[in-house]
């Protein structure tokens, strides 16, 4: 197709050969998809996964995004993109593809491709696994591809501004308080994996608190020391984090170090607190960027590693396609198959937060709209592989022992002979001493009751790590790296999230007394750093003190809240694909757009109103109230039961608000489709007008 | 024909040269060699700070 590239050339190949090539390829993939579906009883091999997806991801990227890029889109070569009009060196700055689509990688890649798909396997492999797969290729590719289009063809506005602009101006108002209080219940759900992974961990904390001085030192050398040299900076912090993994087994042998860093869960979570009020109000050279170099560096070593592994070592997956408790009786998480498992796993299939980031910073870097294929398409396609290499190290693991380290203490107990029992009990027999010696090859005391996902990652990537470098040896290592890595770019993500949360807080209160929106001005850094600080701390305190582990509260949550967001992009896109003209080409937005529609607004009504407490939030304040009541509760313990009525009460209210502000949107968006297609309404586009580029070709 | 060592090094270039790309390594010195550029040329460190000002103060990081 005229001006649409392919991932690779094969212009010079014969037309019959190129036909034999694609249909081998989509066959391949086809097998390999039936073969990970329709096995039964017997163990899977990992690299099967890998096949399924690299062969769907090839045939949806050359045909289904060349299909969006040159009928749907129209994308055309010579328009000049704000990047080539605007151009100023610094915001507007034309960039190569290859390094643009690396920025956006790195950008949309944070810990919800890998903790999503963790917490999803407790449902089997199979539904995870096709919806990551499937939903990224329909609808999370599409939802970047096409929102990072309609960006470029605006001068790189963001989703606020589109939906204020093409539906209505409630819209975007709507979409801007979506943003802020989804990164409120993000920031929370984040910081709890965080204090989960390294709770009584005086190796992982030592070595995650050693991050800080290294960023600050790296801060420091890239200010004054070498200014802007990067990599000098993120090679000598790398080095400097090695040690620190290392020096973490030195800390917890150590009797007295071992008392310093050994932290219980609420103690953490005020350190967490306190840590990220810091970084909202410190200058960003001296933590935020720092931390966010070095993390970004590990975080793509850690994912190339971790393909590279999967391939070397080929795991076999133990978990069974299906599990019991597909049901809704997981001890993970509760709820059915459907919905759960589609807003458990939303990074990685589709992530409504990407609209942010493909409409900041990227559209400003792109010098050709054919670029936005590879760059929006193509970068979610990577995020999507992620998410099935963290599907396949949960996956290696024992069922026995993905359930131990994932499940509250609330429902299997908190002892190594409990867990067992009650896990055996479900079908996954699984025994104390293995448990126990799990932990101590990893070098720690107990890996039982970690809900969130991480600690389970870092076995199952410490266990492929070690079978490629230094074996049994070196598994402590390894399973540390593997924390402090998805700990450290958790991290970043809380401390760049506060930061721009803060940003937010102020615009609005700068409304109510023009100081406060001073980004500059210190009573305000600390009094708008305080309060977004202030809000995700309560989320994840209440998720640290919540019996069933917290998870069970916030992750749902989130993924509620995230997939709302992506049904907002789509109903931007689907509407301005409506004013373009391409009514009959809506489908490839509405029909991902009325999917999630209907996965969240299932999984919120449920949230609200399940009859099962631990499903419906109002059902679990009740029945804690009628434990109150009956006198079950005794008196030390009414205060924290009273919290925790609240603490559900309020979770039901945030559903409710955000089901009811992507209801309003939707109603608004219908009205005006049904205007412009009736012919009541003369559709208006707000695209900057058609400039001819000055570049010759393509670069 | 290039021979392989050569290739190599050629593509190790071009491998470091995407590095400092999308690290932002090489921001200054293509800043400063943009061509059209106006004004006083800030100093690496005035550009580093600025920069970071810039790429902290909106959405940059996902979930």
């Amino acid at each position: 197709m005229p001006g649409v590239s392919t991932w690779v050339n094969l212009a010079g190949v014969p037309r019959l050969l190129r036909l034999v090539l694609w249909i081998t390829v989509a066959l391949l993939g086809a097998g390999a998809l039936a073969s990970i579906a329709l096995t039964r009883g017997e163990p899977v091999n990992a690299i099967w996964f890998v096949l399924a997806a690299a062969c769907t991801y090839a045939v949806a990227y050359r045909f289904y995004s060349a299909f969006l890029a040159a009928r749907v889109l129209g994308l055309d070569d010579t328009r000049a993109t704000p990047a080539e009009r605007l151009d100023d060196g610094r915001d507007f700055v034309p960039t190569n593809k290859w390094v643009v689509i690396g920025h956006h990688f790195a950008a949309i890649a944070g810990p919800g491709p890998l903790v999503g798909p963790t917490l999803a396997a407790q449902f089997g492999y199979l539904p995870g696994t096709l919806w990551l797969i499937l939903g990224a290729v329909l609808g999370g590719c599409v939802q970047d591809f096409v929102i990072l289009f309609c960006s470029l063809r605006r001068n790189g506005k963001s989703l606020g501004q589109m939906a204020r602009e093409e539906v209505s101006r409630r819209g975007g108002m709507i979409a801007i308080v979506s943003v802020l209080a989804i990164m409120i219940i993000l920031l929370a759900v984040v910081a709890l994996v965080v204090v989960n992974a390294i709770r009584d961990s005086p190796w992982a904390a030592s070595t995650l608190f050693m991050t800080i001085p290294i960023a600050m030192l790296m801060g420091v050398y890239m200010r004054f020391w070498r200014p802007g040299r990067v990599l000098e900076a993120s090679l000598i912090g790398f080095g400097l984090v090695m040690f620190a993994v290392v020096a973490g087994r030195w800390v917890a042998a150590s009797p007295e170090w071992s008392r310093l860093f050994t932290l219980s869960a609420p103690a953490l979570a005020v350190v967490i607190i306190i840590y990220g009020f810091a970084a909202s109000a410190l200058p960003v050279w001296l933590l935020l960027a720092p931390r966010d170099y070095l993390s970004a560096f590990i975080k793509v070593g850690a994912i190339v590693a971790l393909a590279c592994g999967i391939l070397f070592v080929r795991p076999v997956i133990l978990m069974p396609p299906l599990t019991r408790f597909v049901d809704g009786t997981g001890p993970v998480f509760a709820g059915k198959i459907f919905p759960f498992c589609f807003i458990t796993i939303a990074c990685g299939a589709v992530s409504g937060f990407h609209a942010l980031i493909a409409s900041g910073t990227t559209p400003k870097l792109i010098m050709r709209e054919s670029h936005a294929r590879l760059v929006g398409y193509g970068a979610m396609l990577m995020e999507s592989f992620v998410g099935v290499m963290a599907m396949v190290a949960a996956c290696a693991l024992h069922p026995g022992v993905y359930f131990a380290i994932n499940s509250p203490a609330g429902v299997v107990g908190a002892t190594a002979e409990k867990a067992a029992a009650t896990i055996g009990s479900w079908g996954y027999p699984v025994d104390a001493a293995t448990l126990d010696a799990l932990a101590a090859r990893v070098g720690e005391h107990t890996l039982l009751n970690r809900t969130g996902g991480a600690p389970s990652l870092a076995v199952g990537m410490a266990q492929i790590f070690s079978g490629t470098i230094g074996g049994e040896n070196l598994l402590g290592i390894w399973y540390h790296f593997a924390i402090m890595f998805e700990a450290l770019f958790i991290l970043t993500v809380l401390d760049a999230g506060t930061r721009v949360g803060r940003f937010m807080v102020q615009e609005l209160l700068g409304h109510v007394y023009e100081p406060l929106g001073r980004t500059s001005w210190y009573p305000s850094v600390l009094l708008t750093s305080g309060l977004i600080v202030g809000a995700w701390g309560y989320f994840l305190y209440q998720g640290v003190r919540d019996p069933l582990g917290g998870i069970n509260s916030l992750w749902p949550l989130f993924g509620i809240s995230n997939q709302l967001l992506a049904s907002v992009a789509l109903v931007v896109a689907t509407t301005i694909l409506i004013k373009m003209g391409r009514a009959r080409f809506v489908w490839v937005t509405l029909a991902p757009m009325a999917w999630l529609v209907t996965v969240t607004m299932t999984a919120s009504y449920q949230k609200i109103f399940h009859a099962d407490p631990r499903i419906g939030f109002l059902a679990q304040a009740r029945v804690l109230g009628e434990q109150i009541s009956r006198g079950a509760v005794p008196p030390d313990r009414i205060a924290v039961t009273e919290r925790l009525i609240f603490n559900n009460q309020l979770d039901a209210a945030v559903t409710g608000l955000f089901v009811v502000l992507i209801l309003f949107l939707i109603a608004e968006a219908l009205y005006e489709w049904y205007r412009i297609l009736s012919g009541g309404k003369v559709a208006t586009l707000q695209e900057t007008p058609h400039v001819r580029t000055q570049w010759a070709e393509a670069r | 024909m290039m021979r392989w060592p050569a290739r190599m090094a050629a593509v190790a270039a071009r491998l470091w040269s995407w590095l400092r790309a999308v690290s932002g390594d090489d921001a200054y010195e293509a800043y400063v060699a943009r061509p059209g550029r106006r004004g006083a040329i800030p100093t690496r460190e005035e550009f580093y700070v600025d920069g970071l000002r810039r790429k902290y103060s909106r959405l940059n990081r996902c979930c």
